[in-house]
């Protein structure tokens, strides 16, 4: 059989790093990128980028936790070498703060992450309002850098990439031989899923360097996340809400939360807003399928619905998309030799 | 009561500005003056990175330490005003790194969440295998001396671009307390073997990825004489300690020393843009000299207290220091008569 001829649907961080880990797994393949939108237009251009996990309620804690892992070690590596700036990966330390002390000791991230501790009360006193907290250092990969960083090495194995709206899987059945699905958001359309739904999340893009550290409330609705160049300030989760618009009144709200959080705020400049869907689900359709119409199979891998928690398990869950291709290579390699027969 | 300070570094900015905060209103007749031949951005000062970090061992100088400690916490609790940002100060986490286990610093329950690094955390710096991450400040001065200046401004502080040659020179002139914060140069008004020049080189890079500080140590070879990279406007990228030499040109084989030595703690350094580069001399001295002297000017006593010496630490300990000289010059008002109970409590 000729080198399979994948189409991987949708250019966030979901579908460039899956685009890359197939490719790394299955040089062979020939792949080729459609999205509607590119960088710096995906929903992960709007996200902070920082890798702390989210918790999908109907998967299953060891397996949330690898794929975090894979993630973590992943960046680790590049932010640790001479692609670091290029790749916008860095290293950032923290608190995560709590009004009320949380049930669990410990999230079950803790030994991931670079030397997660309690906060001492000396580090609390900054916190008037907060009871208790967490210290620790993680990774935040800045967007845009990371993702053109990921097409780079995508176009350097041969990869192409075409902006295109794909309304239907049935549209690429005759180039294509399977389809990985990391459509995001688009799913909800494109596939018809719906227990896929956004969680719509408004931020704002400030400038305030001299905020080194980062601060989030354990709410997960207020939060402090320095970038390379700009500090995200976040945020809303507001389900089933469509709107791509920036709401004013939200703005003014998450600069105020952000400010009584980290007081030097109020000087920040040049106050940018976003708005990104997170494309949420009880857990990531991580599965293979194969579609059947008229006779003839369309082999899908799907690779969505991560969420608020893209960032922090995309590797992870690129590589076990990547071995679910593979399968797909060999039950179409079976289908062709039988055929032969 | 006409006050005159020498130098317009940290030192004599911050002395000048505790003495006017707590003995003008008790004072009226106080008028201070700030005398200096170099004004920010050209004072010692104005090179540091500006981070706050003593060295490794007090050598039992507890005094010392203790006016880290006031410097700190005075810090912290400015942090969340709104001068902050002007002053150019804020929080920052980092690094020290050792290449084996060395006892904790005495600064280590100033700063804040004091702890070892973990052996993942090592694994980012190969060639170290021990040492403590902890959130501590940076104060830079580029931005704290002149919010210093303005705030002496504004309280009618008068200053004098000007080179002193002597003590005497201000005594005649109808100064009554000299405060000496000459820094590295103090020997030109009184000669003091104990104070040497440590010479320091930095380079400025663009780096805006770079979050933490991140200081090693080499024990043999002595304090900053191993590569620092220290966050702020810009990145600061250092690691040169020459006592004994004056030569305030920078050196290429010190840029050469400091770019490879960062590169190879940070590989992406290789890609920072330079943006400057600056010598500069650290009043080393085995303790800062902070204590009163009284002079003879013709028939009468004339007092100075003097307060120079603080190596590379200046940033450091500079508000512990500037309220010690306060109170010295309390008591001389004390002496004088005039000053009357209750003193400001400093």
């Amino acid at each position: 059989m000729a080198a399979p001829k994948v189409a991987v649907v949708g250019a966030g961080v979901i579908g460039l790093s899956t685009a890359l880990c197939i490719m790394e797994t299955y040089p062979s393949c020939s792949v080729t990128i459609l999205s509607e939108q590119f960088s710096p237009n995906t929903t992960s251009d709007v996200a902070a980028g920082m890798l702390i996990p989210h918790t999908y309620p109907d998967t299953p804690i060891h397996v949330q936790k690898q794929w975090f892992k894979d993630t973590f070690t992943y960046l680790f590596a590049i932010s640790n070498s001479a692609e670091a700036s290029e790749a916008g990966i860095h290293l950032v330390s923290g608190w995560q703060v709590f009004k009320n002390t949380p049930k669990e000791e410990l999230p079950f991230w803790s030994d991931v992450v670079l030397g997660f501790r309690p906060m001492s009360k000396a580090e609390l006193q900054k916190f008037p309002q907060h009871q208790s907290g967490q210290a620790f250092t993680t990774l935040k990969c800045d967007c845009p850098p990371y993702l053109l960083w990921l097409e780079k090495r995508l176009k350097a194995t041969g990869v192409q990439m075409y902006p295109r709206k794909v309304a239907d899987l049935w549209e690429l059945h005759s180039k294509y031989d399977i389809i990985v699905n990391c459509a995001g958001i688009g799913a909800h359309k494109l596939v018809g899923d719906k227990n896929l739904l956004p969680v719509r999340g408004q931020v704002l893009k400030v400038h305030a360097p001299w905020v080194k550290n980062f601060i989030r409330d354990g709410d997960g609705l207020t939060y402090i996340y320095p970038g390379i160049h700009r500090i995200t300030l976040g945020g809303t989760r507001e389900a089933e809400n469509w709107s791509l618009s920036p709401d004013p009144g939200t703005t003014k709200d998450i600069f105020n939360r952000c400010c009584s959080l980290e007081p030097s705020l109020w000087g920040a400049q040049d106050i940018q807003v976003k708005v990104g869907l997170r494309p949420s689900r009880q857990c990531v359709r991580l599965q293979r399928e194969v579609l059947s119409q008229g006779g003839v199979k369309l082999w899908v891998v799907h690779n969505y619905g991560h969420g608020a928690g893209g960032f922090s398990v995309h590797r992870g869950t690129a590589k076990e998309a990547a071995c679910l291709v593979g399968e797909c290579i060999a039950s179409l390699q079976r289908s062709s030799s039988r055929a032969k027969l | 009561m006409r006050v005159a300070i020498i130098g317009a570094g940290v030192i004599g900015l911050s002395t000048a500005l505790c003495i006017h905060e707590h003995f003008h209103s008790l004072l009226p007749s106080l008028q201070l003056e700030v005398h200096a031949d170099r004004c920010t951005p050209h004072t010692t000062s104005d090179g540091a990175a500006g981070l706050w970090q003593p060295y490794l061992s007090d050598h039992g100088n507890l005094q010392e330490t203790l006016w880290n400690k006031e410097t700190f916490d005075h810090l912290l609790g400015l942090l969340s005003s709104p001068a902050a940002k002007e002053m150019g100060l804020f929080l920052i986490s980092g690094y020290n790194l050792f290449r084996q286990p060395v006892p904790d610093p005495p600064w280590k329950n100033i700063v804040l969440g004091f702890r070892n690094l973990t052996p993942k955390e090592l694994e980012l710096f190969p060639g170290y295998s021990y040492g403590w991450f902890n959130t501590a400040l940076v104060l830079e001065c580029r931005r704290y001396l002149p919010w210093l200046t303005n705030r002496l401004t504004e309280r009618g502080v008068k200053f004098f671009h000007r080179k002193v040659e002597s003590f005497q020179e201000l005594f005649a002139q109808g100064v009554d307390v000299v405060i000496n914060c000459t820094g590295v140069r103090a020997g030109e008004l009184q000669p003091d073997p104990e104070l040497q020049p440590a010479r320091g080189q930095v380079i400025k890079v663009l780096a805006p990825w770079v979050k933490h500080f991140i200081i090693t140590h080499d024990m043999e070879s002595g304090i900053y004489n191993s590569p620092y990279i220290i966050p702020g406007e810009f990145t600061v990228l250092g690691g040169i300690y020459q006592h004994g030499n004056w030569n305030e040109a920078n050196s290429a084989q010190d840029h050469r020393t400091i770019w490879e030595s960062c590169c190879r703690l940070l590989p992406a350094l290789q890609e920072a843009k330079i943006v400057g580069e600056w010598s500069g001399l650290r009043p080393a001295r085995p303790r800062v000299r902070l204590e009163r002297e009284t002079i003879s000017h013709g028939q009468l006593q004339a007092q100075v207290i003097h307060n120079y010496g603080h190596g590379g630490f200046g940033i450091t300990i500079h508000w512990g220091c500037a309220m010690a000289a306060a109170r010295l010059f309390g008591s001389i008002l004390q002496e004088k008569k005039l000053a009357w109970s209750p003193q400001p409590r400093l």
